[in-house]
């Protein structure tokens, strides 16, 4: 009997304790959807009034920043996220205001203090708004960020960091990718928006690696190569072509690379050279990056590998032609050549009905 | 008044993009990738499309593709909106029968000016 009244007892707890869990469960899920239909409702008027700063005209901008600055901070809370988000979109007048607005909210401090958050997730928006704000004395708060514990926080970082055209963060972001390959693409993006300025540091690391060969210096001049074709340093070209000679392929390939996207006709006979090259991916570097410059002159030197061994390198050379303009075109509309055929019948499907 | 198509898969630009030509009394058909693009384009007819390049599935390049191989379409005028990065794409755009292009980040007082120049040379 009272081990019957016991298991009763112990079933209505479970019961009771099961009906009292699902009660909180479903009560935090209505708090929730309450709040945010809340924020939904404060955001959409505030939004507007964010819109307005960044794509307004004159009066109507100077009226949404006066009404912004004085909002609440409920009201700053329900646009601040998607501000943050929409702030690297823009560009001119429209950013620099809406940029001026959240630091008057704070989201400076708000994101300097994220990145000594414990939360991985904290510190990566911490360091993605101060990639957004761009404010130089943070600088080193995210150079700091490309040693964080945590890859998706160095990534982060990475990215952020192409706010600042400065040469010691192209150094540090070199420096961190060529420790780091998964971090490449990430240093090249930012790269690209860094741009130019970034070119005398990339170039000296290129020639300093040309210098050490080392398997650490290889990788950072790879990096280097590529990162100069990126943001189009012509006048990178003449150290690029010194990484043609006697230098491991991988390395040989990123400075083809960066010829090709440079387009100088001038490195039209050092690349052309490379078509000899026992290595089959470094002969397709090679009509890739003729293919680029896209110039006449090329035509005979491509046509001279349209039928190489490897189909790769003739396919690279087929395609390479076809952006050689008219002569480049002719080779490939005479020739039986299957890759030739190839390009000629992809070329007619993607051409306009 | 004119009818205008926009294509971007982020959500922020699509809504900028559609306030600012709202704002200026256009009206407005958003959508998020190249196929709801070529979809909405056959259903409501717009007066001009500016298109994002890098959507999910069909990209803005294969849209217009689409757009200027079907002889309903093949005069609406269209923008490419495309990422620096891209800009080699926008060689293959204007290829493609793209009339426009601009690149992100971009302003939107600048779009509206080339959609308002689009729209008065295609009257």
């Amino acid at each position: 009997m009272n081990v019957e009244r016991v298991a009763l007892v112990a079933t209505l707890l479970l019961v009771a304790g099961c009906l009292v869990i699902t009660l909180c469960l479903v009560l935090s899920r209505l708090i929730k959807d309450h709040a945010e239909r809340r924020r939904q409702h404060v955001r959409s008027s505030v939004w507007r009034v964010v819109l307005t700063l960044g794509s307004g005209e004159g009066e109507e901008i100077d009226e949404a920043y006066a009404v912004l600055l004085s909002a609440t901070p409920a009201q700053r809370k329900a646009v601040e996220n998607d501000a943050f988000a929409l702030l690297p979109k823009l560009r001119g007048d429209s950013r620099q205001r809406l940029s001026e607005v959240l630091l008057a909210w704070g989201g400076l401090r708000r994101a300097t203090h994220s990145t000594t958050s414990r939360s991985a997730v904290r510190r990566c928006r911490g360091y993605y708004r101060l990639g957004v704000l761009a404010e130089p004395g943070r600088r080193d708060q995210l150079l700091r960020g490309l040693d964080d514990r945590d890859f998706i926080a160095r990534r982060t970082a990475m990215l952020a960091l192409g706010s600042f055209p400065d040469p010691e963060v192209v150094e540090k972001m070199l420096d961190a990718a060529a420790a780091e390959p998964r971090l490449r693409g990430d240093f090249l993006a930012s790269i690209d928006r860094i741009g130019l300025v970034a070119a005398p540091g990339l170039r000296d690391h290129l020639a300093l690696a040309l210098e050490s060969r080392d398997e650490q210096g290889a990788r950072r001049g790879r990096l280097a190569a590529e990162a100069l074709g990126l943001v189009g340093a012509t006048d990178s070209v003449e150290v690029l072509e010194a990484g043609l000679a006697d230098t491991p392929d991988e390395f040989r390939i990123a400075c083809i690379n960066a010829l090709g996207a440079l387009g100088l006709p001038t490195s039209i006979i050092v690349l052309g050279d490379q078509l000899d090259h026992p290595n089959p991916d470094v002969r397709r570097a090679s009509a890739q990056a003729l293919g680029l410059i896209g110039a006449a002159h090329a035509v005979e030197l491509l046509t001279a590998v349209l039928e190489d061994d490897n189909i790769e390198v003739a396919r690279a050379a087929a395609n390479a032609l076809h952006r050689c303009g008219r002569p480049g075109q002719r080779v490939i509309r005479l020739s039986t050549i299957p890759v030739a055929r190839e390009v000629q019948a992809l070329t007619s499907l993607r051409a306009p009905a | 008044m004119a009818r205008i198509l926009v294509a971007d898969d982020d959500v922020d630009i699509r809504e900028l993009v559609e306030f600012k030509l709202s704002t200026l009394g256009h009206e407005i058909v958003a959508v998020n990738d190249g196929a709801a693009a070529v979809d909405a384009c056959r259903e409501h007819k717009p007066d001009l499309a500016v298109l994002d390049v890098m959507m999910p599935g069909m990209s803005g390049l294969d849209a217009i593709r689409v757009i200027r191989s079907d002889p309903a379409l093949v005069g609406i005028p269209v923008i490419l909106l495309t990422a620096r990065a891209q800009e080699t794409d926008v060689e293959t755009g204007f290829d493609s029968g793209a009339d426009d292009y601009i690149t992100k980040p971009f302003s939107p007082r600048e779009l509206a000016s080339r959609v308002q120049a689009l729209l008065a040379r295609s009257r």
